[in-house]
């Protein structure tokens, strides 16, 4: 095989439609000419996935009406067989050791529609799919595992899933492992990751679409913004207890939340408890482009997060130079050099918080120099072209 | 004869929501006709509760499936037919409201979802939660009964917050709302409750026999230098604030206090207080021993020496009642009804909110000083016999009654309205 004929990327365990950034990656891999597939569930109508060069199949949860279920995987059955009946024999016997045999149709329901199909790497972008896919590291293809953030930071931990066990297994079988930043690397490392297979590949935002513009429109009050979606591990109490902390000092703020979540009745609950109606805005879940114009109108990006691997979040504000203010958890000072594109804080302090908005807010030339900062590190080390490079590299290399 | 009274709960029995069950077996043995009527009932919680008379299932009625649709839709012609078998008067008055309301479709499909109710046709229908209410406030005219709410903190704390007017429908159609404490009747008020509606303010209550101290055991606690032992009650949820108590704890040892931390329940959050007790290194400090049933809390509780409860949001806590019931000092936040709870400085600190520095330093004082914990257990037990006793809330709960079927019309939303009776005034406890 030569390295001019297309890589074909099979990518499985995404859920659809994919986050944002997982979207732009597949987009941006499949513009570079990898040939990718990626599975789905209910038929994409979406705009940007219509236009792109991606290579899809279909996949069917196994819920809905029992004679459905038994049809749809009588049809998987067929075709499996007929496109790979040596992979089939290996996903049954894998299905075989289930124990009850609702659990095996649903572990062949998963595993089939991936039999036969061609590839040169297979690609998890998430740990919980490595695991929930495990024999397709045994049909003979490179596997590449990504590991984002809270399937390793939070996971493991919970007693309920089986994650802890689950991650070695994976890590070893993996040919390559991709890292979001230094600190998910070492702390993957905690469950077996061998740093001689980890590649690290920070995240990478298009600066032509997320970039500031001239002027923003005046305002008489700051206006903070955060992204994210509304979890406990985005640390949002603590982010509206630093906003109570600016109201008090009688700085004038604005705080929008872009995002949408199981968390939201907590969020309302903190905003009505701390009094702060008038103080916040919770504007749910937006477009990309809504989020980057709400971005560009805003003048802090705070980001008040339990755990992270390397926020995408806070790099597209940098895109648009808002200086930004995180907390020091996981790659947070891989993105950002305290005092200089920003404030990195220490972790369940809102005070410390507020006092890095207070310092940016009552110093607009302190603003201007830390949001330029932030834009230049952002062309600097974190553009989508490079990440896109490196990934591809990434494929290149397990190809071989 | 005694009235039919239907208690509208979304599970029944329920290990969380043992209130419930006292209430219904208290009424009953007094005398009360009263039911269940709940969407899912397990055989697993039946198992967990022993106490309730063999009588009881008949009392309980489960709504009939309403998923997947298609088993709705073919249910439907029977559960029409056992409406009419069972009340063809009140059916037929049903109906022909519903029709009138919202066209003949919505109205079947509402029969199917009330038909418990239409067949016990009970002369006060009960919701539990003031969520539950919201969109049932028409079933005062479709079935001609009256309707009392309870509003125990959720419902009034977050629920609907950014719709306003979320509960208007109740305020107006409502004929007698019930409040675990002052501070809920506040925030009804403050979302929008007349001021003048007719009220009750009876707080949870205990069965104080039940929850007592064990004194052959007593001995084994005062023993020297050991760690102290903090425990923890209540469902693994964001609005019990596990975040705070942990990073207490983190501040305790960090001022060489040796303690250990037990937390009992179950729930979303048990990864991300997996995740902070790994975070702020506690592992072998903080152990989560999941939902446990209510004789096994009390050994919990009899061999702990503080309860801490580091809500953000909280109506009342019954188990903070249980803790004082046990003697136990207790440290909270001055979460809603926390306040009332808790006398502060005599059964326990009452501390703000989202403060582990403070949580922190009364569980240093009580861990420097037994004969303190001691004292305020003591005092604790002593204040849950004054307030919290089954046996009165049950008096109270009979008198809310009474009025709510005497002293008001059925169809009187509005105009009529009472006092608070000086028994609800009294149960506003010394804050």
């Amino acid at each position: 095989m030569t390295a001019t004929e297309p890589l074909r990327l099979l990518v499985v365990g995404t859920t659809w439609p994919p986050q944002t950034f997982l979207g732009r990656l597949m987009r941006g891999l499949a513009d570079r000419g990898l040939r990718v597939q990626i599975a789905f569930s209910k038929w994409p109508d979406e705009d940007w996935f219509l236009k792109s060069k991606l290579k899809t199949f279909k996949t069917r949860a196994w819920e809905g009406p029992i004679p459905v279920r038994i049809a749809w995987l009588a049809w998987l059955l067929g075709l499996a067989i007929l496109r790979s009946p040596r992979v089939v024999g290996r996903f049954w016997r894998f299905a075989s050791g289930q124990r009850s045999f609702s659990e095996r149709l649903r572990v062949l329901n998963r595993l089939l529609p991936y039999a036969g199909v061609p590839c040169d790497v297979i690609y998890f972008p998430w740990n919980s799919a490595a695991i929930d896919y495990l024999p397709l590291f045994e049909i003979d293809r490179p596997v590449v595992v990504s590991c984002r953030g809270s399937q390793v930071n939070v996971a493991p931990h919970d007693p309920r899933r089986s994650v802890r066990e689950g991650l070695p297994v994976t890590f070893r079988k993996a040919s390559l492992v991709h890292c979001v930043s230094q600190a998910i690397e070492a702390e993957a490392g905690r469950y077996g990751l061998d740093p001689k297979k980890s590649r690290v590949i920070q995240t990478g935002v298009d600066p032509s679409f997320f970039s500031p513009v001239d002027t923003r429109e005046p305002s008489d009050r700051i206006r903070v913004v955060t992204t994210g979606r509304l979890d406990w591990n985005k640390g949002l109490t603590y982010g509206l207890q630093a906003i109570r902390g600016l109201v008090d000092a009688g700085v004038p703020v604005m705080f929008s939340i872009i995002g949408d979540g199981p968390d939201r009745q907590r969020i309302l609950f903190a905003i009505d408890d701390l009094g702060l109606h008038d103080s916040v805005r919770l504007l749910g879940r937006l477009a990309p482009i809504a989020v980057r114009d709400e971005l560009r109108r805003s003048d802090i990006f705070i980001l008040p997060s339990l755990t992270e691997g390397l926020s995408n979040a806070a790099v597209e504000a940098m895109g648009c130079g808002l200086p930004v203010v995180l907390t020091d958890v996981g790659g947070a000072r891989e993105a950002v050099v305290d005092g200089v594109e920003g404030f990195v804080v220490p972790l369940w302090d809102s005070p410390a918080m507020t006092e890095a908005v207070r310092n940016l807010a009552r110093d607009p030339q302190l603003r201007m120099r830390m949001g330029r900062a932030a834009r230049e590190r952002v062309l600097r080390d974190f553009t989508a072209e490079r990440h896109f490079r490196e990934f591809v590299g990434l494929f290149e290399e397990c190809r071989q | 004869m005694k009235r039919r009274i239907a208690l509208v709960v979304p599970a029944f029995p329920k290990l969380s929501e043992t209130f419930i069950v006292s209430k219904f077996m208290g009424l009953l043995e007094r005398g009360w006709d009263v039911h269940v009527v709940c969407s899912t009932s397990e055989e697993k919680e039946w198992a967990r509760f022993p106490q309730l008379p063999p009588g009881a299932r008949k009392r309980v009625h489960r709504g009939w499936p309403h998923r997947p649709k298609w088993k709705a839709a073919l249910l439907l012609p029977f559960a029409v037919m056992a409406c009419f078998q069972a009340a063809p008067g009140r059916t037929w008055r049903y109906l022909r409201q519903a029709r009138h309301r919202e066209g003949l479709l919505e109205a079947l499909g509402r029969l199917y979802l009330d038909l418990p109710l239409i067949r016990l046709g009970p002369d006060v229908v009960h919701f539990e939660f003031g969520a539950l209410a919201t969109e049932r406030m028409d079933l005062r005219e479709l079935l001609g009964c009256r309707i009392t709410v309870s509003f125990r903190g959720y419902d009034l704390n977050f629920v609907g917050l950014d719709q306003p007017g979320y509960f208007d429908a109740v305020w107006a159609g409502a004929a007698g709302l019930h409040f675990l404490g002052e501070d809920l009747w506040r925030r009804a008020r403050r979302r929008g409750c007349p001021p003048d509606r007719f009220h009750m303010l009876i707080p949870p209550a205990i069965d104080v026999e039940f929850h007592k101290r064990d004194e052959a055991e007593l001995s084994r606690k005062s023993e020297g230098s050991r760690p102290l032992r903090i425990l923890s009650v209540g469902r693994l949820e964001w609005k019990k604030g596990y975040e705070n108590a942990l990073l207490a704890i983190r501040r305790l040892l960090d001022r060489g206090v040796a303690c250990e931390y037990r937390i009992v329940g179950d729930g979303d959050y048990l990864p991300a207080v997996a995740f902070m007790r790994r975070q702020l290194v506690l592992e072998g400090v903080v152990e989560v021993l999941g939902a446990l049933p209510r004789e096994d809390v009390r050994q919990e509780m009899q061999s702990a020496d503080v309860l801490l409860h580091s809500a953000v949001s909280e109506g009342f806590c019954n188990a903070v009642i249980e803790a004082q019931s046990m003697e136990l000092p207790v440290v909270c936040t001055d979460a809603d009804g926390l306040r009332e709870n808790v006398a502060d400085g005599e059964t326990g600190f009452v501390v703000p909110r989202r403060d582990p520095e403070a949580l922190a330093a009364k569980l240093e004082v009580l861990a420097r000083d037994p004969a303190l914990r001691q004292r305020m257990g003591k005092a604790g037990r002593k204040r849950v016999l004054m307030n919290f006793r089954l046996s009165d809330q049950l008096d109270r709960l009979e008198d809310f009654y009474r009025q709510v079927l005497n002293g008001v019309r059925a169809d009187a939303g509005r105009e009529e309205s009472a006092e608070p009776p000086p028994k609800a005034a009294r149960s506003a406890v010394r804050t």
